[in-house]
């Protein structure tokens, strides 16, 4: 059965480049601007990766990454974003069980080292 | 009477007619450009995205994201569709690095706009000859760096301020042939973007063309100079700074007092920057420099703290007594501030 994974990204370029990256991996993945565009069928899925962005309307990105890892089940979590800071860097990594933290521009080629 | 008002009246609804009927137009123009700009997007987003990571593993050839890109109208007809997709392309570059950035850099060079930028370098426009040269540094079109070149020393600010970080961008260390020798001044703004972008595209200091430019006699260059040793941290070439410590110029000094602090000396560099403090012929930068001393110094030296104490100077007094103080050596102190007063006075 093929592996399932979340993107979301509000740069449509980099959500579009990240989807097709994960579908040549033979992932099966859901690409998505924000987090409202979920259905209530995303919830009982366990992803087995989730890509996300950080900086989202209305939301600090500490309190986004805590509500993410709440509503949404998942093996591994990937942060990509343009708010590249070490302090905000070290913030997201200290909440614990993020996979990985990679700030804009992305060399999608250590993604890619990541996902293999 | 009553005729002008109803004529009035009636002129007013006609003025109303037509803002309402302007607004009504403006907004279905923009619903519709925006539905247009979006579809170029996606478009766009997605071509790139097969173009990078091809569908079942067959290359995607470049023509067919030219064709769709055309479908959607970004055609060099559509001058609008064209910046619009030329600010997509930046937009693209600028959030990649490693295979993709160098696979999008080849797709950029094969499809249209062909040069839409360089164009916008004979408009007589400012903003738009500006804009032109951003674009073609951005995207890495080093092939135009001759046009660029020629704007270094355009009367207008923002037009030889894109020009110079373009020489930046595309010749590295060896624009510093240029940079010093500008006809015009550089602000301090300005400054910091260059050595900003020197510093994030060309990491490794060729200290050779640095060397070349210490002649330079122009402010703004013996500042960005200054600057350079400080970002890069060559701390060989510390004494360039420490030259300007006594400068005459106000702003020279205080940049040079700014870039020495983020280094260590050696003993000698720091004997010399004692020589120059009383040269110093503000009292506030000589604060700035005694406290520097302080810090980089393991143990404050008295002789020159005593002579700091000395000058006559209230604000400098208490700032060497400060140092003295934090330092363990408050005898002295008490022993300089008593010594002012008789016996009978500190009763």
């Amino acid at each position: 059965m093929a592996k399932t994974a979340l993107i979301i990204q509000q740069d449509l370029i980099l959500l579009q480049v990240l989807e097709r990256m994960i579908l040549t991996h033979q992932y099966r993945c859901k690409a998505i601007r924000a987090l409202d565009e979920l259905d209530i069928e995303d919830q009982d899925e366990n992803f087995d990766l989730i890509i996300s962005d950080i900086l989202f309307d209305g939301i600090a990105p500490l309190d986004y990454v805590h509500q993410l890892k709440e509503i949404i089940r998942h093996k591994s979590l990937l942060i990509i974003t343009s708010m590249g800071q070490k302090k905000v860097r070290q913030e997201i990594l200290d909440i614990g069980n993020v996979s990985g933290f990679f700030a804009i521009p992305l060399n999608f080629d250590k993604v890619e080292q990541m996902l293999s | 009477m009553e005729e002008k008002l109803l004529l009035l009246i009636q002129v007013l609804i006609c003025i109303l007619v037509m803002v309402w009927f302007t607004i009504g137009f403006s907004l279905v123009y923009r619903k519709i450009r925006k539905s247009q700009l979006n579809r170029i997007e996606k478009t766009f987003s997605r071509e790139i995205a097969k173009f990078l990571y091809p569908p079942n593993g067959e290359e995607y050839h470049y023509l067919n994201v030219q064709r769709a890109l055309q479908a959607v109208g970004a055609k060099p007809s559509k001058r609008g569709n064209i910046q619009y997709l030329i600010d997509l392309m930046i937009r693209a570059q600028r959030s990649m690095l490693g295979t993709n950035y160098s696979k999008l850099r080849v797709l950029f060079g094969q499809i249209p706009p062909y040069g839409a930028s360089l164009s916008k370098l004979d408009s007589r426009k400012w903003y738009i000859k500006a804009r032109g040269i951003r674009e073609i540094y951005e995207m890495e079109q080093v092939q135009h760096i001759k046009e660029i070149t020629r704007e270094r020393n355009n009367p207008n600010i923002f037009v030889r301020r894109e020009a110079q970080i373009a020489m930046v961008v595309f010749l590295g260390w060896e624009s510093l042939r240029f940079l010093p020798y500008l006809k015009r001044d550089m602000t301090l703004w300005q400054q910091i973007k260059i050595v900003e972008k020197l510093f994030a595209l060309y990491p490794d200091a060729q200290i050779k063309y640095l060397k070349k430019t210490y002649g330079t006699q122009r402010p703004y260059a013996q500042e960005l100079l200054m600057r350079i040793i400080r970002k890069f941290n060559l701390f060989t070439e510390v004494d360039y700074i420490i030259d300007f410590l006594d400068h005459e110029s106000f702003d020279r000094r205080e940049t040079a007092i700014y870039c020495l602090s983020s280094f260590q000396l050696t003993q000698e560099q720091l004997q010399e920057v004692k020589n120059k403090f009383f040269k110093i012929p503000n009292t506030e930068q000589q604060v700035q420099l005694l406290q520097y001393v302080a810090r980089i110094s393991p143990e404050p030296d008295l002789e020159f703290c005593n002579q700091v104490l000395q000058s006559g100077n209230d604000i400098l007094e208490l700032s060497a007594a400060e140092v003295l103080w934090k330092s363990g050596h408050e005898e002295l102190v008490r022993e300089f501030y008593y010594s002012q007063y008789t016996l009978k006075e500190v009763i």
